[in-house]
């Protein structure tokens, strides 16, 4: 390989921009490619354009305020996506990577910058950011409905212990009644059956001693009913 | 206190001298930007260097959007921390949007600051009725857009902060360029507030005796803006340096130090 002829032509044909600036930004050479991706002739450039020139005014602000600053630190950067302007005015995305050459006091001489145009890369992008963006979006939706399903179990699970706690309530209280229905029948049912007994025992007797003998007993059963009433309006409260 | 403080603004105390220099960085960047400048005032100042809150490494978890949300929160801040660490007479360089932060500073606390040192100063971006700012409102909205766009790049490792030709092996390690490494959705939001704000009205209440130092050249924050600044201030000096950038501190620092050294005398 003759590298004199075969460099030179290998800076022209090869696939990515390259270009070298001064220190105050101007273009002092670049390879074919960039100038193909740009749209300009080499005397519209070499030594006519600035790095800025490419940029668009509110692009030059990131440029001044945090390319150069990190180049100047650093000495060199890379990745940082730009969108360079064509001659016609169109935009196309890069990644621009740039590194300071300087001599031996320290004094910066030029810049060497390469220059990726990467228009599919930032359609692949862009798509993965829209889909990152609806994929969060979905998410928040999915967290707010499910918060609310989560606070409605919980309203039911609450629902569902309180209906228990009446079920149980209920069927204690059946029991009570139930038991008050045998008892109250079986209370009654002595009087009663007592009062049946002195009522064909006063039927039977026909001296008026006899008669009221029999009536002292029954007025006897009849306070003694009247007792197991009131206890059972008052112990009931039904 | 001061440890916080101290951890929150990445807070770097360099000399013991009894003048105190301040320097506060601008947008898109952190105190390395200084670091040009500082060595040549070690010996006769107390140099004080720290990171706004949400740059460079300073404390992420501090920052707060509500108070974040003016440049005010920043210049409580820088109050804050001369309150803490006791200094008094305070000569503050500043640059791009901490010019604004350190004029709010001293309007509110103008016993503290001496001096004012603004480098490439602007208080607003967006071109008004006839107020020239630069740009229109589509050029912010498309740097914002840059600023989201670039996170990922950032993300790559980058290269450590190289040393100056003043031979100091000592501070190769410590200055590891740790700007831009941001959290993208605070780089966004201070993007935000430094080009859409707007601190005209306040150059008009800072008394402090200010300095101006304006690049020939600078697509940011140009001449026009800085003549502006300087009619504003009452107490203002415009000095125009034969340099281009937004940047002289880092692209021409010996033009910097000259200026700055001139008007400390």
């Amino acid at each position: 390989m003759d590298y004199n002829t075969d460099y030179k032509e290998f800076y022209n044909t090869f696939p990515s921009s390259y270009f070298c600036s001064l220190p105050d930004g101007t273009i002092i050479d670049s390879n074919k490619n960039f100038l193909e991706l740009t749209n300009y002739s080499r005397e519209e450039v070499i030594n006519q354009k600035k790095i800025t020139d490419f940029l668009s005014l509110g692009e030059k602000i990131y440029f001044e305020s945090v390319f150069i600053p990190a180049l100047k630190l650093s000495g060199t950067i890379a990745e940082v996506n730009f969108n360079f302007i064509k001659k016609e005015g169109t935009k196309f995305p890069v990644l621009l990577n740039s590194i300071e050459v300087k001599d031996i006091s320290g004094t910066h001489l030029y810049t060497h910058s390469a220059v990726f145009h990467i228009s599919k890369r930032k359609k692949y992008e862009e798509e993965l950011l829209s889909s990152k963006k609806n994929a969060n979006e979905l998410s928040n939706t999915l967290t707010a409905v499910n918060k609310e399903l989560q606070s409605r179990v919980e309203l039911l699970s609450k629902k569902k212990l309180e209906l228990e706690e009446l079920n149980q309530y209920l069927e204690n209280k059946n029991k009570q009644l139930s038991s008050f229905a045998h008892i109250a029948s079986h209370n009654l049912r002595a009087p009663v059956n007592n009062l049946m007994v002195l009522g064909d025992l006063y039927k039977e007797k026909t001296g008026l001693k006899d008669k009221a003998l029999v009536f002292s007993k029954v007025e006897k059963v009849i306070d003694g009913l009247n007792e197991t009433l009131n206890d059972f309006i008052d112990s009931a409260n039904i | 206190m001061v440890e916080k403080l101290i951890k929150k603004n990445n807070i770097t105390v360099q000399g013991t001298a009894s003048k105190v220099m301040l320097f506060v960085h601008g947008y898109g960047c952190d105190q390395n930007i200084w670091r040009f400048i500082t060595p040549h005032f070690k010996d006769t100042h107390k140099i004080v260097l720290i990171d706004l809150v949400g740059s460079g490494k300073s404390d992420e978890s501090a920052y707060d959007c509500d108070k974040y949300n003016s440049l005010e929160g920043h210049a409580d801040d820088i109050i804050n921390i001369c309150d803490a660490l006791n200094l008094e007479d305070v000569c503050m360089v500043s640059h791009s949007v901490s010019t604004m932060i350190a004029t709010l500073a001293a309007v509110k606390r103008p016993a503290l600051f001496k001096k004012l040192i603004m480098i490439g100063p602007s208080p607003r971006y967006i071109n008004d009725a006839a107020y020239f700012g630069g740009f229109d409102q589509k050029d912010i909205d498309e740097l914002l857009e840059t600023v989201a766009s670039n996170y990922l790049g950032w993300s790559s490792a980058m290269a450590p902060v190289i040393m100056d030709n003043l031979d100091r092996p000592e501070l190769a390690a410590e200055l590891e360029a740790s700007f831009c490494q941001n959290n993208p959705e605070i780089a966004s939001h201070f993007a935000k507030v430094t080009f859409l704000g707007d601190n005209r009205k306040d150059l008009k209440k800072l008394t402090t005796d200010t300095l101006i130092i304006q690049s020939k050249t600078d697509a940011i924050a140009s001449l026009e803006v800085g003549k502006f600044v300087n009619e504003n201030i009452a107490n203002s000096k415009l000095v125009v340096l034969e340099t281009i950038g937004h940047c002289p501190h880092l692209s021409a620092p010996n033009k910097t130090i000259e200026a700055i050294k001139k008007y400390l005398i």
